[in-house]
């Protein structure tokens, strides 16, 4: 039965995926709240993409699976209607163009064929229409998936390596447009190993080898990691010494000393120190910025935490 | 463009179909094959006798019988196995689209074209033959229905194999060695060492003699024209040894044969559905 009425949207519990004696999955329990926006973190053979395809309803797995209240085995008709999917490559039937495969993936998911040309326009794929999906680009193709995601609203939103093949544009046109969806509510579950999305998730999952090796806030697992933060300094000329021990002295590290700004990587606790021994009797840079520890880039710590326990 | 998901797939599937190389080159093969201009010619001309055209007819099992698996399997071969491998299959699975829904719509199209390729070869055929002898027609229709028999049971294996493997060169490999096996191999290997092996004159013999959809079509082809007559296969001698002559002989093992291509139909298209919604589709 539906679920509806709870608050959650996504329910993993206990999932396991094997090929042959292969496991690609082993015991992931998880849950994504209505609204909620949580990152699948992982490197390349963590098993996100195996776990967003089981989610899907694509592998045969162990555990259960229930989006919006719906069992993805037994109503998996239901709990696939819930959600609109983008997977790492979008690939349809290559001989039909843009419009003739909008209007038949429209029909399938039961749309209005016009509402297919109007997400196509909303992610400007307009001009593209008499294209074949063959001749279309890996930026184009992955708009066209996202479009199609789109076609019915659906309120939960599955994205496997959305940035992948999108370039600059199209990746800050894509976080602008699930940042316009997020504030209308809609739920995210988003598979990344390297993505600029750290700052728009509330919470996040780490895969490791096919287990789950962390969970949390994406801010609470960076004070689990106590991960170093970036500072970037221009030294005043002839104190470049001062400014490497002023750093070394508040548990920092200089990381590129020749180039300009100098680079030093600081733990969370001795920005603050570093900062007023820069700036305690006179001026020792002339320009300071910080860039805070982002969860994408810091998840290989609990990764390498992690390879520890799971080796044991 | 139709509103129901499994129509439209089934719609897109038919054109796709009709647009496949192997199709239209198998089409025009098929056509000049089934259509024997210089037998006919010659019929039409006096040079043979009227009764000439029986000949024809069974021609035309003989040839369209083994010819019309090389249609089926390798399409159908492709289907699943090509949609996994370009990622295809995993989209439209993860819509609302059921897998029941999105295999018969996949297989109605194809069914669709393939069987409008033998249904205009035996038109042509037909419309070929009447000019000739009108009352030759009604054996071409049978040998019509029986290739339409044949092409279902065909294309449900072809799509069993196209979803069992998981490269469409190795679905493509499978489907070639299949129709090795119903059309050469089943002669020398599998049946004819059943057949050797089983006591002449039982049931078993003749069960075992229509293990092949494809030889079983062909004998029942042969005794709808001319029953136990003189010249039969080896299919068609086991059923006159188990059956006998007279009148009821004949229509028992024919009537047997049609229950035997009717369950090779129902088991091939239960297994289809059956392993494509269990298998993994990633």
């Amino acid at each position: 039965m539906s679920g509806q009425s709870s608050d959650v949207m996504l329910e993993v519990a206990g999932v396991s995926k094997s090929y042959g004696r292969s496991k690609a999955l082993r015991d992931i329990s998880f849950e994504v709240r209505k609204g909620g926006k949580t990152l699948l973190l992982g490197p390349n053979g963590a098993g996100k993409s195996t776990l967003v395809k089981t989610i899907m309803g694509l592998h045969n797995f162990q555990g259960r699976i229930a989006i919006d209240g719906f069992d993805n085995v037994k109503e998996g008709s239901k709990a696939r209607e819930t959600t609109g999917y983008v997977p790492q490559v979008f690939s349809f039937y290559e001989g039909l163009t843009v419009e003739q495969g909008a209007k038949l993936i429209a029909t399938v998911k039961g749309a209005r064929p016009e509402s297919a040309l109007e997400k196509l326009e909303a992610v400007g794929l307009t001009r593209a229409r008499a294209k074949s999906i063959h001749a279309l680009s890996g930026g184009m193709r992955q708009r066209f998936g996202l479009a199609m995601a789109l076609l019915t609203d659906p309120p939960f939103l599955v994205f496997d390596e959305p940035l992948a093949s999108i370039d600059l544009r199209g990746q800050l046109g894509f976080l602008e447009l699930v940042n316009r969806l997020a504030s209308a509510g809609a739920t995210f579950l988003i598979a990344t190993h390297l993505s600029g999305l750290g700052d728009f998730a509330d919470d996040a999952v780490v895969l490791h080898r096919g287990r789950m090796v962390a969970r949390g806030a994406p801010s609470e697992l960076l004070e689990r990691i106590n991960s170093d933060e970036t500072v970037y300094l221009k030294p005043v000329a002839g104190r470049e010494s001062e400014v490497v021990h002023a750093v070394e002295s508040s548990g920092g590290r200089v990381t590129d000393s020749q180039g300009s700004p100098m680079v030093v990587t600081i733990p969370p606790g001795g920005k603050l120190a570093l900062l007023r021994s820069l700036f305690s009797a006179d001026d020792l840079v002339t320009d300071v910025s910080m860039e805070p520890a982002k969860i994408e880039s810091s998840y290989t710590k609990l990764l390498q935490k992690a390879v520890g326990k799971i080796d044991k | 463009m139709t509103s129901s998901p499994l129509l439209a797939l089934a719609s897109y599937s038919f054109r796709e179909s009709l647009r496949t190389k192997w199709l239209v080159v198998f089409t025009v093969i098929y056509f000049l094959v089934l259509v024997n201009v210089p037998f006919l010619l010659l019929v039409a001309e006096g040079a043979l006798s009227g009764s000439a055209l029986n000949s024809y007819i069974v021609y035309l099992g003989s040839v369209s019988f083994p010819f019309l698996p090389l249609l089926s399997l390798p399409l159908g071969a492709l289907s699943v196995a090509d949609e996994r491998e370009s990622g295809t299959l995993q989209y439209m699975m993860s819509t609302k689209l059921t897998r029941t829904e999105f295999l018969l719509g996949r297989f109605l199209g194809m069914l669709a074209a393939t069987s409008a390729v033998v249904v205009g070869g035996y038109l042509l055929a037909g419309l070929v033959v009447a000019n000739v002898d009108y009352a030759i027609f009604p054996s071409v229709g049978i040998e019509a229905a029986l290739s339409l028999v044949l092409n279902f049971i065909m294309l449900s294996l072809a799509i069993v194999i196209s979803t069992v493997s998981k490269r469409k060169v190795t679905a493509l490999s499978v489907a070639i060695f299949s129709w090795f096996l119903f059309v050469l191999l089943s002669d020398f290997g599998a049946s004819f060492g059943l057949i050797v092996t089983l006591p002449n004159g039982t049931l078993a013999e003749v069960l075992a003699a229509m293990v092949n959809p494809v030889e079983t079509t062909a004998a029942f082809s042969e005794m709808s024209l001319n029953a136990f007559g003189p010249q039969v296969g080896p299919t068609v001698e086991i059923l006159k040894t188990f059956f006998g002559g007279g009148t009821t002989g004949p229509h028992t093992a024919m009537l047997l044969m049609g229950l035997s291509l009717v369950a090779w139909a129902a088991m091939a298209f239960a297994v289809m559905v059956y392993s494509f919604k269990k298998s993994d589709l990633a």
